[in-house]
């Protein structure tokens, strides 16, 4: 029974999802699947294809190489991480929206869900990576030496959380993969109706699903900071002798809830812009998501700053070199750069009343902050990778810089290409928006005169 | 005992809503009929009363034995095979908590997915009527009752003006045929 009741009309631009019909979110969630647009089809096939030329470039770099140099793998763990940073962060952030059940966020759960299909991509990078892991026995690690770490554990945690990854995606789909069973008749109807399963919608099994979605999106957020903790000290930490902090996964994992918050703000942007979806992606849900935007680029600073000040302020000839070696001198352009693109442009820009409250302004900020996270993973990863001798207590010689090559480049680029075709393929079977959602939120709507004015109230079910 | 379905198709919900209300008032039970759409409405607008699901349960059990697993497969190693090593403690904390964490999840998440499909009643192995308008945005009243009642639900269903009334053999129609 709906109790509490909201005005959603606060003195600005009202969202125009509230004044459709259900009829009109499902007509254009049926549209969305049927129509595949030739530039959504280019897109995806120029995506696939560097997909394809990245997963080349993997099996004659590094994979012909074997792993008697580490440093060939660099860019593997790039791609691996800064996927684990964004496309893996971002369900973390559908179910922070869910948790706090407002309604501006229905439209865009499925924007942040949808990442969750990429999981498969770092998952296969990760089990190639297991290789260029050394065993902790003898070395400094999270794992004190563990049997069969950090291969066996690291792997369970993986692949726990591309499980709970798919299961989330599937259980908020499951509904709407029903409708464009029962509604589309094109050949996608049989993977469809194995995905759909015999969902009929019926009383009990919306009561389940309303409950079960957010439990397997917590569930889904429990595997993913742990699994971040630990590959924050398995590919970095534990990869740079002298590094001993407890700061940095924090950052590493708060950094990356930045960058999959950006990452949703600009899909956001392409499917307002070239998918016609203005109707349920408006001010509002990017207002919401600059701030939160805002946030965590403070956070950023946070987590950098009590990590960096107490080496700052230790000295010690060990301290000292891990600075100098990710910081001040090997990758101080990374680093100056990270800083900039993560932290200050993003707060120099967002501090803006006007710019915040805008559709532009969040979304540059959030293409500035994906930049910004893949060249800090850059930093980090290839600081980890270039370094000898990883069993010493302390840096003694500062290693050079990795300076990418072609491969590195096509690696890195294939491995986005092909989370982005996985996305639109996805696309492909999945409406935007997702019907059941805002038609949940519409049946909670009413339109109320008030004195002169009309506000449309949003009731909040218990 | 053999048990009869017949489904009522609504165009909008306050049909639907009265079609409840019919079954309600012909006697039958609130176990006996079931609202189908293709979004979820309130709770309580057909007049149901919130019933008692245990969906948190699964996930609980499934933490506790993961959690057991792997304190077993650490605790239980490092006590089977007790090797000191300088001085240190036998039970190595640090990697036994991400291990039993892992299990915990583990556990948790393998459980979550059997408690779906129990609540859920998912993969369905009985029969049930449906009809793909439903995810064209009608809504079904889906009746399950004894074959003597099934006349007495196909009256209710259509005095609600449905679009459709459907039972095992084929439809029905909406409204009664007329009196010869």
């Amino acid at each position: 029974m709906a109790r509490h009741t909201t005005v959603v009309t606060h003195g600005h631009e009202l969202q125009r999802t509230w004044e459709l019909a259900p009829r009109d979110v499902l007509d254009a969630g049926l549209r969305w699947v049927r129509s595949l647009g030739t530039g959504r089809r280019l897109v995806a096939l120029i995506a696939l294809a560097l997909g394809v030329v990245g997963a080349i470039a993997l099996v004659v770099g590094p994979l012909l190489s074997g792993y008697a140099n580490r440093q060939v793998w660099a860019y593997t763990a790039v791609a691996f991480v800064y996927l684990m940073s964004t496309a893996a962060a971002a369900p973390c952030l559908s179910t922070a929206l869910r948790v706090a059940r407002s309604h501006w966020r229905r439209p865009v759960n499925r924007v942040a869900e949808i990442w969750a299909v990429t999981l498969i991509i770092p998952l296969i990078l990760y089990l190639l990576l297991l290789g260029t892991l050394p065993g902790t026995e003898n070395r400094l690690s999270i794992w004190f030496g563990w049997p069969l770490s950090p291969w066996l554990w690291g792997a369970i945690l993986m692949v726990s959380l591309t499980g709970a990854g798919y299961f989330f995606l599937w259980l908020s789909s499951l509904p709407d993969l029903a409708i464009v069973r029962d509604q589309t008749d094109s050949a996608r109807r049989g993977l469809i109706a194995r995905l759909a399963g015999p969902w009929r919608g019926s009383h009990r099994q919306w009561r389940m699903i309303e409950k079960v979605v957010n439990n397997a999106g917590v569930l889904y957020v429990l595997i993913y900071v742990p699994t971040m903790t630990v590959f924050a000290t398995d590919f970095i930490i534990s990869m740079i002798p002298g590094y001993f902090t407890a700061v940095f996964p924090a950052y590493f994992t708060i950094s990356s809830f930045e960058a999959g918050i950006a990452l949703t703000i600009v899909t956001m942007a392409v499917l307002r812009r070239w998918g016609g979806q203005q109707d349920y992606l408006g001010l509002e849900q990017f207002w919401a998501l600059g701030k939160m935007l805002l946030a965590f680029a403070l956070l950023w600073f946070y987590f950098w700053w009590s990590e960096f000040i107490i080496f700052w302020y230790g000295r010690l000839p060990r301290e000292i070199n891990v600075l100098k070696y990710i910081m001040a001198e090997t990758y101080l352009w990374p680093f100056v750069l990270a800083f900039l693109l993560n932290f200050a442009l993003p707060l120099l820009i967002l501090m803006w009343n006007p710019i915040r409250r805008s559709i532009a302004g969040p979304t540059v900020v959030a293409c500035i902050v994906l930049v910004g996270n893949l060249i800090d993973r850059i930093r980090l990863i290839s600081a980890g990778y270039s370094v000898p001798d990883i069993t010493q207590h302390e840096l003694h010689e500062i290693p050079a810089a990795y300076i990418p090559n072609l491969l590195d480049i096509l690696i890195l680029a294939g491995a986005i290409g092909g989370a982005v075709a996985l996305v639109l393929f996805t696309f492909r079977v999945l409406p935007f928006p997702s019907i059941w959602e805002v038609t949940g939120g519409l049946w909670l709507r009413a339109h109320r005169p008030f004195k002169h004015a009309r506000v449309i109230v949003v009731g909040k079910p218990e | 005992m053999a048990i009869r379905e017949v489904l009522g198709i609504y165009k909008d919900l306050d049909s639907a809503v009265a079609a409840a209300d019919a079954l309600r008032e012909a006697g039958f039970d609130r176990a006996e009929f079931e609202v189908l759409s293709n979004a979820p409405y309130p709770e309580g607008t057909f007049g149901e009363e919130s019933g008692i699901h245990r969906l948190f349960v699964f996930p609980l059990i499934g933490a506790c034995c993961g959690f057991a697993a792997g304190l077993l497969i650490t605790g239980g190693t490092q006590l089977s095979f007790p090797l000191l090593t300088g001085g240190k403690p036998l039970l190595s904390i640090p990697p036994m908590i991400i291990i039993m964490y892992e299990g915990t999840m583990l556990g948790a998440l393998i459980f979550t997915v059997l408690g779906v499909l129990f609540e859920s009643r998912l993969p369905w192995i009985g029969k049930a009527l449906y009809d793909t308008r439903i995810t064209a945005g009608y809504i079904g009243i889906l009746v399950r009752t004894a074959p003597e009642r099934e006349s007495l639900a196909i009256s209710a269903l259509r005095k609600a003006n449905p679009e459709d009334v459907l039972t095992e053999g084929g439809s029905v129609g909406g409204t009664a045929p007329a009196a010869q």
